[in-house]
């Protein structure tokens, strides 16, 4: 019926090759190419795992012990101490939305400064955005280090850590918001002959502050994750009871903490989204 | 042979396809026509088993190819390949790869997962492509192809499908009128120098008189209409097409002639002409 | 001819409504500003009483401890030996006396994160084909693995790498395990979600010539969100370096465990100087990576 089917392999491969050479004898080049990165990317992955001598004999132990954990969260537990574990969350909550305050505090000049829109001057416009570039990659965790020694045990270095880590990212974004901002609202103003202050308050603020503010919402929940690391550290709040439990293997109020903590995760993302649809 | 009895396709409150019935002998070229929405993507899916009927049976040759799962499920839809209006070529792969994915199912999963293609298999895409005239193209991106090219690779796909049946969901529906020839003809080819059963939707009456040896016409689901292309008279055109025409213009022989003006009436709005 | 001669007792009504209408508006608008307001400050003044802040240390010779502090993190060169030996005192290399070990440190926190990185990421792609609603029909899995990966995401990894540590005991192990969940997680959602707005015909192309599931995914899928796919798996490998770094912090292997370490002994200027070393680090891979996914993306599209 078909009649490729009626030409010998041969005969098929040697008309084809004749049409189109490349299609039959593929140049070694991109042949072996493909396999090259795959080699080349297990390679690394291998020599990676040697280096943190990562074998499956370390693994196997490891997840027989990790079933025994697991096996010790059930039934998840309080510990009688619910008033506490409360509060824990409470104070979390609270270090998060504290952070998050001073980190917009900290982060809107800097957004102002980095915003190319706003000041002409490269200079500072370029230094203001490598700064926050740099800045960009410390987590929390280890700003909290230094500032537990620098400052003590207790809440302050948490939020300032929490702060610190915030203000580069949320100064990009802010910086980001004010760039995208349609340039023909604000001549139109500029245009009526309206002052700077003005431009700025009728021309640009209903634009950028959602955006803003959607943002702020995000970094909030964020937020409330890192709370609870930079409370490992020292810094109180519900990272400080998990990290307690942990040490004394009380698995199983652990496992209570974690519920606690991804349900009320769960919901602040809810509240969050709605806002976040709202405002935009 | 391709026998389908009681054909039923439901979309929640939708039904699509109708309790269809009809036979189709091998090596025929049929037309199916009908007005937007009437069933007749959905007739082609089902026999390709895109679809999954709710009633009704599908053979061919005898098999009951409606039965069929797993293994023997994808070797029926490689035995009944299908073109599409929209091409469905993979944009950001070569012309030669595109056309070689006609070839998954006769071969080990493995190598193609890897891209791996024998030489055999690839000589045959080539030869595939050569006779659409695509050969010179086997190495651009389906992204950069005209309309027309990118229908003839999904042709050439098709093909290296070693199918036993072709159906073809509008495939000129989409191109301008050198393209469609193209196309068309290349269609007809296949139909002829292989023998091989083609069922094929139309938008445009004329494409289907001029090609088709017989016309299928469905109308909300249900075939209306079965033939010769030498019985589509206009009163049938306009039954299944659900447009009253007055009845003794419509009879007259020289109204075969208004025809064309009445055509963009019946196309819908989806037939564009794309000029690349 | 006075000025309100031109309009009727319709039109004074008019403007009378109107105005009313304005005045309440204006009105409700303000008052919601004020609500506003008030649930801020009520909610700044519940966290600075839950924080405890306000019976922090504030005020017990704040700034003389803060002067001291940075005057400790600051590293004593002097001009005149800066290129010296390691055992002069003030020379760049006495600030950084222990580079090569903190060299070998940081090597193994950029082994965790492509290590974790690399796991996380095969994992989150194999999940993701299941948890997208558009490719796996089957609701109960795709609920499952949804859920499975919305867990995964939400737990702070510090807390898991601690769990991580008690089964593995300390190290890089328990670093890399917690590295693969969190990128199974967040990666996973992301990759999902970009399946779910995946065009479908590609997939329907594959599976009308007889391809199966795998093969569906492997050509109707992969090629058209390879390059979404790419750079979201390359943020998250520069995301992972720093996550690397703090997680070392908790003793879990790499770079961080020296942080913990310059802090414990009270060395404030080698915590600077290993700080700054990071720094430096994710500053390269940044840039690379950047260069990367702009090549990437090129060539691909
Ligand atoms: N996958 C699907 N899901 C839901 N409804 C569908 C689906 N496919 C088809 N339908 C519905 O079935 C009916 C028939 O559609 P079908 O695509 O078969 O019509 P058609 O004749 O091919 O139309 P067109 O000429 O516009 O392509 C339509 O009402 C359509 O909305
Ligand atoms: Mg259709």
């Amino acid at each position: 019926m078909n009649d490729t089917v009626a030409l010998s392999p041969a005969d098929m491969i040697a008309r084809a090759r004749a049409r189109v050479p490349r299609a039959i004898d593929i140049p070694l080049r991109e042949r072996l190419q493909p396999w090259a990165i795959a080699t080349a990317t297990f390679a690394l992955f291998i020599a990676c795992c040697i280096d943190l001598d990562l074998g499956p004999d370390v693994l196997a132990n490891g997840i027989g012990k990790l079933g025994g954990i697991l096996a010790a969260m059930w039934p998840p537990s309080a510990g009688g101490q619910w008033s506490r574990l409360l509060l824990a969350i409470a104070q979390t909550l609270g270090l998060a939305v504290l952070g998050t305050l001073l980190g917009i505090l900290g982060a809107l000049p800097l957004g102002l400064m980095g915003a190319r829109n706003l000041v002409s001057n490269a200079a500072i416009h370029f230094i203001v955005r490598r700064m926050m570039d740099v800045f960009r990659g410390i987590p929390a965790l280890v700003w909290a280090l230094i500032l537990v020694a620098a400052c003590g045990l207790g809440p302050l270095p948490g939020v300032l850590a929490l702060a610190f880590a915030d203000i580069p990212r949320l100064g990009k974004l802010f910086a980001e918001a004010i760039e995208s901002v349609d340039r023909r609202q604000r001549e139109s103003l500029q245009a009526t002959g309206a002052s700077g202050s003005l431009v700025i308050r009728f021309g640009m603020l209903p634009q950028v502050l959602p955006v803003c503010l959607s943002q702020c919402l995000y970094y909030l929940e964020q937020n409330f994750r890192a709370a609870a690391v930079v409370g490992v550290v020292g810094a109180g709040g519900i990272g400080f009871e998990l990290n307690e439990r942990i040490r004394i293997f009380a698995f199983d109020e652990v496992a209570l903490i974690t519920i606690l903590y991804i349900v009320i995760v769960g919901l602040l993302d809810e509240v969050s989204q709605r806002l976040r649809a709202r405002l935009i | 042979m391709l026998e389908v009895n009681g054909l039923v396709c439901r979309f929640g409150d939708v039904v699509a396809v109708d309790n269809a019935r009809l036979s189709i002998a091998g090596g025929e070229m049929v037309g199916v026509i009908g007005r937007s929405g009437s069933g007749k993507s959905s007739l082609l899916r089902l026999i390709n088993r895109l679809y999954t009927p709710q009633a009704g049976s599908i053979h061919w040759q005898g098999a009951c190819v409606s039965a069929y799962t797993g293994r023997d499920l994808r070797n029926w839809r490689r035995r009944a390949a299908i073109i599409f209006q929209d091409y469905n070529l993979i944009p950001r792969l070569d012309v030669l790869t595109n056309v070689l994915l006609g070839t998954l199912a006769t071969r080990p999963v493995l190598p193609s997962l890897a891209n791996y293609f024998t030489p055999e298999l690839r000589a045959r895409a080539v030869i595939e492509l050569d006779r659409l005239g695509m050969a010179e193209a086997a190495f651009k991106r389906t992204q950069y192809l005209s309309g027309g090219q990118q229908q003839r690779v999904a042709i050439a796909r098709a093909m290296v499908q070693d199918p036993e049946i072709l159906l073809a969901d509008e495939p000129v529906a989409s191109l301008d009128p050198v393209n469609s020839e193209i196309v068309m003809q290349s269609i007809l080819d296949i139909n002829r120098s292989r023998g091989l059963t083609v069922l094929i939707n139309l938008h445009s009456i004329d494409i289907a008189r001029r090609y088709c040896q017989r016309i299928i016409g469905m109308n909300q689901g249900r075939i209306v209409f079965d033939g010769p292309v030498s019985s589509l008279t206009d009163r049938a055109v306009a039954a299944i097409y659900g447009v009253t025409v007055d009845p003794e213009d419509a009879s007259s022989p020289e109204r075969r002639e208004a025809l064309p003006i009445m055509e963009p009436l019946l196309a819908t709005p989806a037939q564009k002409v794309v000029a690349r | 001819m006075s000025v309100s001669a031109l309009f009727d007792a319709e039109d004074r009504r008019r403007a009378a409504v109107f105005e009313q209408d304005w005045r309440k508006r204006r009105l409700a608008h303000r008052l919601q500003n004020l609500g506003w307001l008030l649930l801020v400050s009520a909610l700044l003044a519940v966290s600075l009483e839950l924080s405890e802040l306000r019976n922090s240390s504030v005020g017990l010779g704040w700034g003389e401890r803060v002067a001291t502090f940075v005057d400790r993190m600051t590293p004593h060169l002097r001009a005149d030996a800066l290129f010296a030996s390691r055992n002069t005192d003030g020379s760049l290399a006495s600030w950084f006396y222990d580079l090569p070990l903190w060299l070998v440190a940081i090597r193994e926190t950029v082994a965790m994160a492509i290590v974790g990185t690399l796991v996380g990421g095969v994992f989150a792609l194999s999940l993701s084909f299941l948890a997208a609603s558009n490719l796996n029909a089957n609701r109960p899995l795709r609920v499952l693995i949804r859920r499975s990966l919305d867990a995964a995401r939400t737990i702070p990894d510090v807390i898991l790498a601690l769990i991580f540590a008690s089964a593995f005991s300390l190290g890089p192990v328990a670093g890399v395990l917690t590295l693969i969940v969190s990128t199974t997680g967040s990666l996973g959602k992301l990759f999902s979600e970009c399946m779910e707005n995946a065009r479908i015909r590609e997939v329907e192309a594959i599976a009308a010539t007889g391809g199966n599931w795998l093969l569906q995914m492997r050509f109707g899928v992969i090629p058209q969100l390879l390059p979404q796919l790419v750079s979201y798996w390359l943020l998250r490998l520069e995301l992972n370096l720093s996550a690397a770094a703090a997680l070392g912090i908790v003793g879990a292997g790499g770079i961080g465990v020296e942080l913990q370490r310059a802090i414990s002994f009270t060395e404030f200027d080698t915590y600077l100087a290993i700080l700054l070393l990071i720094i430096a680090c994710i500053t390269v891979i940044d840039l690379v990576s950047e260069r990367l996914r702009h090549r990437l993306i090129g060539a691909m599209a």
